[in-house]
This record gives structure tokens, C-alpha cells and sequence, in this order.
């Protein structure tokens, strides 16, 4: 794996960073076991990124990190999350009025609380989840100074704004003085280029480190899924059984089925058993790098 | 600009793919494939300031 900067700062991180939403989460995730192996895997391969949020699995995949985490923290670049209310099911309403969102005293408990699952004292980069649409950006960004200022956190990203929502807390940063937002972790694939109107360029503009999640579109471009109707219960889609469900249209759609089809023809081939597609050097600007990671499924 | 991608894996083997296509690159001609087939609808008013900065700055280009 090579090693690239984080956003605009001295911090070096992988190309991939190991997501982890898939801990410890009974639907279509993986046990405990299972995700410290691939963890395992993971770091002895080079890599050392590691990307979780209070909300996964209500908690459970921090506290599978915590277990990675032992006896090598130092090695590892640590991200996590705050903003959404940690519940049994994500969607399920908070236990109380400020058990969620980006206000001074939500972001302080909920990092305290992460610090606690994950056993250790400090975040090296923590994100707000998404933008709030009740809390005033200024109480954010001067609540996630302060965090970094208290040794708690060593640098602030973002997750799921939109582009004007990265320029307003951008210019308050630099106006007052405060950490700004290095990175933006957004959703970006072949299946879902929507940030490129307006993120990407403000990302460019800044020098903010992109964190592209879900780059095979929750799995559909690996090819695995064969239609848009039922599929296996074990995969993130099949595990909706509504094939109405919102969520599972965005991802599990005609044209994502068009697209993963376009990259299965691609004449690339890799490996003995599987076959594996990327873009990457030359040309790796704006999409293509993040468009890189297109996986062919190959379960059979 | 792309600091690292954030991949899922569910197994050993599934991360030993991810990580696997590292090392891979697609041609010019793939990737004008994968752009055609992906590509985004460009609402207003960001399709008209593109195709107008283009006009004016670079005649050459439709």
C-alpha cells in the first residue's frame, strides 16, 4: 500500500483505509472474530487507517477496534465519528433531545464516550457525521477546536456536507482562527458522482483530503448482485427485504446494474481466481482515483 | 486530492481483492468507457457556467 498525505497536513495514511461499519453489525456484517482477522489482515499488509464511528453497530465496531488498537496505537491513524444518536438500529430516534447532533455538548459526550470504547485518549482524526441543520456551523467548528486544543483530537474532518456547508465553515476557520475540516469523507463511486458539481472542486480549492466511502457502490459494482429484486439475505442489499426501501433503490438500481455490467466487460484480469479492476497513475485526478476500487465479486 | 479510499471487506479474501486492485490501472480508452456510462446529470446552473467558461475561454472545444 503507499502512503499518501492526509488532506493538506503531515499526516500520512494509506491509499485504503479499512472501513469498519461492517463490525460487529448482525445484518450483513461480520463477529467480532472475524473483523479483528480481517483487521489483522489489514495492518499486516501495510496498511495502517483505520475508520469507524460511534454509531456502527450502536458502538460494538469501536469496541472491536479497541481490541486492534492494543499494543499498537501508534502505529495506527485512528478516525472516527460523532453527530448521529448511538441506537440499536441506526434510524431509531435518540434517547433524549441532545443525544444527538453537532452541538458543543453532543460532540463533547460523544467523544468522550468513543475515547472510552476505543480505550485510548486521543482520536487522530475525528469527523463530524453530517452536517446539522439546528446547530450554528460557528458552535461546531469552535467546539472541534477546542477538542484538538485539549489533546483529545488531532485533527477535524467532515462527513456528508454539501459543498456551500465546506466553504461557510472553511472561512469561519480561517476568520476566527480555527482548526479547520482536512478531510470530507462522501460518498463517491462509479454508482454515485454527484459530489463532483461542487465538493470536489471545493476539496481541490482547499486542499482537503478526500475519503470517498462506499467506492463499489455498497457492493453493487462488484457485480455481485444479479437484478434489482430479491437477493441474499447476507448482502448489504438482499439484507432489505422491501425492495422499496429508499436506501436499497439508491444503491440497487437499473442504471448501478448497467454500470457494474460496463465494468465487468472491462478486459483487465488479475490473479489466478479473480479479477480486479483499477485506475490509478497518470490519470488520477478528480473521479478516477476514487472510482479506482471496482471489484468483481468473486464469491463463486 | 483523493487521500485514501475507504474499503469494506466481510473477509480475508474480500480484503486481499480490495487491496489487490492497488496495483491495477485502466487505459485511457476504459476509463472514457466507465466516464460515459457513470457520468452525472449536471444540473443549472452548474451546466451552464461549464459549457459558457468553455465557449469562452477554449473557442476549440463543442
Amino acid at each position: 500500500m503507499k502512503v499518501r498525505k492526509l488532506g493538506n497536513t503531515g499526516l500520512l495514511v494509506s491509499d485504503l483505509c479499512l472501513g469498519t461499519m461492517n463490525f460487529g453489525m448482525a445484518e450483513w456484517g461480520i463477529d467480532e472474530r472475524a473483523s479483528l482477522e480481517v483487521i489483522d489482515a489489514y495492518l499486516d499488509a501495510g496498511g495502517n487507517f483505520l475508520d469507524t464511528a460511534d454509531v456502527y453497530s450502536a458502538g460494538n465496531s469501536e469496541r472491536i477496534c479497541s481490541k486492534a488498537l492494543k499494543g499498537r496505537r501508534d502505529k495506527i491513524v485512528l478516525a472516527t465519528k460523532g453527530h448521529f444518536p448511538v441506537v440499536a438500529k441506526f434510524g431509531d430516534p435518540p434517547d433524549h433531545a441532545n443525544a444527538a447532533g453537532s452541538s458543543r455538548r453532543h460532540l463533547t459526550l460523544a467523544l468522550e464516550a468513543s475515547l472510552r470504547r476505543l480505550e485510548t485518549d486521543y482520536i487522530d482524526l475525528y469527523q463530524v457525521h453530517c452536517w446539522d441543520e439546528h446547530t450554528p456551523i460557528h458552535e461546531t467548528l469552535a467546539t472541534l477546536d477546542q477538542l484538538v486544543k485539549s489533546g483529545k483530537v488531532r485533527y477535524v474532518g467532515l462527513s456528508n456536507f454539501d459543498a456551500w456547508q465546506i466553504v461557510e465553515a472553511r472561512q469561519l476557520c480561517i476568520r476566527f482562527n480555527w482548526e479547520p475540516f482536512i478531510t470530507a469523507q462522501m460518498q463517491y463511486s462509479l454508482a454515485n458522482r454527484d459530489i463532483e458539481r461542487g465538493v470536489v472542486p471545493v476539496c481541490q480549492r482547499y486542499g482537503m483530503g478526500l475519503l470517498p466511502w462506499s467506492p463499489l457502490g455498497g457492493g453493487v459494482l462488484t457485480g455481485k448482485y444479479k437484478g434489482t429484486g430479491a437477493a441474499e439475505a447476507t448482502t448489504r442489499f438482499g439484507a432489505i427485504a422491501d425492495v422499496n426501501n429508499d436506501w436499497r433503490k439508491a444503491f440497487l438500481n437499473d442504471r448501478n446494474l448497467q454500470i457494474a455490467s460496463t465494468v465487468k466487460k472491462l478486459p483487465i484480469r488479475c490473479g489466478r481466481t479473480h479479477r480486479l479492476w483499477h485506475c490509478s497513475g497518470s490519470s488520477a485526478d478528480r473521479w478516477c482515483r476514487a472510482l479506482s476500487l471496482v471489484r468483481r465479486a468473486s464469491r463463486s | 486530492m483523493v487521500s485514501s479510499i475507504i474499503i469494506g471487506s466481510k473477509s480475508v479474501a474480500q480484503l486481499k481483492e480490495n487491496l489487490a486492485a492497488s496495483d491495477l490501472s485502466l487505459s485511457e480508452e476504459q476509463m472514457e468507457r466507465l466516464h460515459q456510462v457513470s457520468k452525472p446529470h449536471l444540473p443549472y446552473p452548474e451546466k451552464f457556467i461549464a459549457r459558457n467558461a468553455r465557449n469562452m475561454f477554449s473557442p476549440d472545444v463543442p
